[in-house]
């Protein structure tokens, strides 16, 4: 495993557009998580539903923040597909420049091959993990209006959610990349794919739909029941999230495993 | 007891309706310089290709020292195949320090390797800065790290000048002189005769040929005559046995000898027929001429 790291270590930390995507990535993960409340004021506004009541304020606090973060930063057609790119483009760029065959035929298996791809996938959703939890950690310090342990670890455990929710999103991108195998139609594929899942949504039985693709991995941090939207009114039934549910993060990983498993059936069996 | 490196039977591959490979069964003994030689689309990518675990044969099974193929074996193996493969965003030395740590090799030779194929002062420059011959020179430094057992080349002369034809093949020859198996693709019949021990001819995915190059050179040796009485020395031609083809050009004939007579016997041959040769010249057969008839029996 620190072998197949290495490897990917050294193809990676050299090369420049990788930092350019993870600075885009980064910034755009920042800046929004730092504007949300402005944006959320702006729509508000232009809102007519009264029953709609910010707390603007309150965004910030500990422990919310950590799921109102998780869930700015897990929306489908945002941020995260940034990051989903870098993941396309670092596998695409090993069929391009031929580099796959290079790499087998000089001793890796094409399962280490998929496995050292996997190990980015973790990493790559690590560090946005942490990224998330060192934006957290700075506003909550700044703008938090109760600051203690306690309400600091208080929701900590949607980063964790945020990690299955990103891993599972990665391996997605990772398998459109090994089965498109050109950068530019699997990017494509990435932007047109949940466009593709909502259409289908409308199509198939309610009781089935949380349980496609992207919707799986979206119910795992879902539209949250905090600060962030708060229903004066009880009778507005929409599905809000108060904490983790173990069975959604099940049928994540679930479909996780199903990824890396046509992946890696897909590279066994083919021409390279 | 022979020793050999590779081995493969009924090796097929193909593509949609079309054959790549039909039925190739091959050996390869230690130490030989093997040629595979064909025109291109005749296979030979294809069949290092799946030696190299790149490409998935249809049907056919081969060994690598004796033992199914898998990653290990590769280790032993260092391979070209058809194009220089490398990041061209990373320098020639890291693009060689990605296959050390691939091959498991702690990676003391790569400057070694570079200063081998002449690109030591461009070590640091990107790949994608290269000219085609440096491109080539570095696939061909990144197979020669860690002393490999096997050396798998595929057209490594492509598309280079004179110069860097004879600089690729200079390397090869000395690797091959410390023992290195070479297996080498080519459709350049000039390249296979002067740096091989042994050779294949593929045709549309099927084996023509195999056996020592030497072999194919002197089955059958065209000789040049010439004498001051043309006629007698025709009519002596049409007697003989040892003969097996006559041409007239110019001023001689040109014969092709079954068997094998040595110049001297063929002189005093003539002689004791009464007929002094004027010109009498081996003319090594070429590869070329042997490659088509070959494609002409088939």
């Amino acid at each position: 495993m620190i072998k197949l790291v290495q490897i990917e270590l050294r193809k990676i930390l050299p090369y420049k557009m990788f930092w350019v995507m993870s600075g885009i990535y980064m910034l755009s993960l920042i800046f929004f998580s730092y504007g949300l409340p402005s944006l959320i004021d702006y729509f508000t506004m232009k809102s007519d539903v009264p029953e709609i009541k910010l707390l603007m304020k309150f965004l910030y606090n500990f422990p919310d923040i950590w799921q109102n973060l998780a869930w700015a930063a897990s929306l489908r057609f945002f941020i995260k597909i940034f990051i989903g790119m870098i993941m396309i483009i670092l596998v695409t760029n090993e069929y391009s420049y031929l580099t796959l065959r290079h790499n087998v035929f000089n001793g890796l298996s094409r399962t280490d091959f998929l496995l050292s791809k996997v190990y980015v996938a973790v990493i790559l959703s690590l560090a946005a993990t942490l990224l998330i939890f060192l934006t957290g950690t700075v506003l909550g310090l700044l703008y938090s209006s109760t600051i203690s342990m306690e309400a600091y670890f208080g929701k900590m455990i949607f980063l964790l959610g945020y990690f299955v929710e990103i891993l599972t999103f990665l391996l997605f991108s990772l398998m459109i990349g090994i089965l498109v195998k050109r950068t530019g139609f699997a990017i494509g594929l990435l932007f047109v794919y949940p466009i593709l899942e909502i259409i289908v949504q409308q199509k198939i039985p309610e009781s089935i739909q949380p349980y496609l693709p992207l919707n799986a991995m979206n119910h795992v941090i879902r539209t949250p029941n905090t600060s962030l939207i708060q229903f004066s009114s009880p009778e507005f039934n929409v599905d809000l999230q108060t904490g983790l549910n173990s069975m959604d993060i099940f049928v994540a990983l679930l479909y996780a495993a199903l990824f890396i498993g046509v992946s890696l059936w897909v590279i066994r069996k083919r021409d390279l | 007891m022979k020793d050999i490196v590779l081995s493969i039977q009924g090796l097929t591959k193909r593509y949609g309706s079309i054959t790549a490979v039909n039925h190739l069964d091959l050996e390869i003994e230690r130490g030989s310089v093997f040629g595979i030689l064909g025109p291109n689309g005749s296979g030979k990518t294809t069949t290092l290709g799946v030696l190299l675990d790149v490409t998935r044969p249809n049907a056919g099974t081969f060994t690598w020292f004796g033992n199914p193929p898998d990653k290990a074996q590769r280790k032993k193996i260092g391979a070209i195949l058809e194009v220089p493969l490398f990041y061209p965003y990373l320098s020639g030395k890291q693009n060689l320090e990605i296959v050390a740590r691939i091959k498991d090799l702690p990676g003391e030779d790569i400057d070694q390797a570079l200063k081998t194929v002449d690109l030591y002062d461009r070590r640091d420059s990107r790949f994608r800065t290269y000219s085609l011959g440096m491109k080539q020179r570095l696939a061909l430094a990144s197979t020669l790290l860690g002393k490999p057992e096997v050396l798998i080349l595929d057209e490594p002369t492509n598309g280079l000048d004179p110069r860097g034809i004879a600089e690729i093949r200079n390397i090869i020859l000395e690797v091959a002189s410390h023992g290195v198996t070479i297996i080498l693709a080519s459709h350049i019949l000039d390249e296979v005769q002067k740096t091989c021990t042994h050779m294949a001819v593929l045709e549309k995915g099927k084996k023509l040929f195999s056996g020592p190059v030497g072999e194919v050179l002197n089955d059958a040796q065209w000789v040049e005559l010439a004498a001051d009485n043309m006629a007698n020395l025709q009519l002596a031609l049409n007697q003989v046995d040892f003969v097996e083809n006559i041409q007239e050009e110019g001023d001689k004939y040109i014969i092709k000898i079954k068997g094998s007579l040595s110049q001297a016997e063929l002189n005093s041959y003539f002689f004791n027929k009464g007929i002094v040769l004027t010109h009498l010249a081996l003319r090594k057969k070429s590869l070329e001429n042997y490659f088509l008839e070959l494609l002409d029996k088939s």
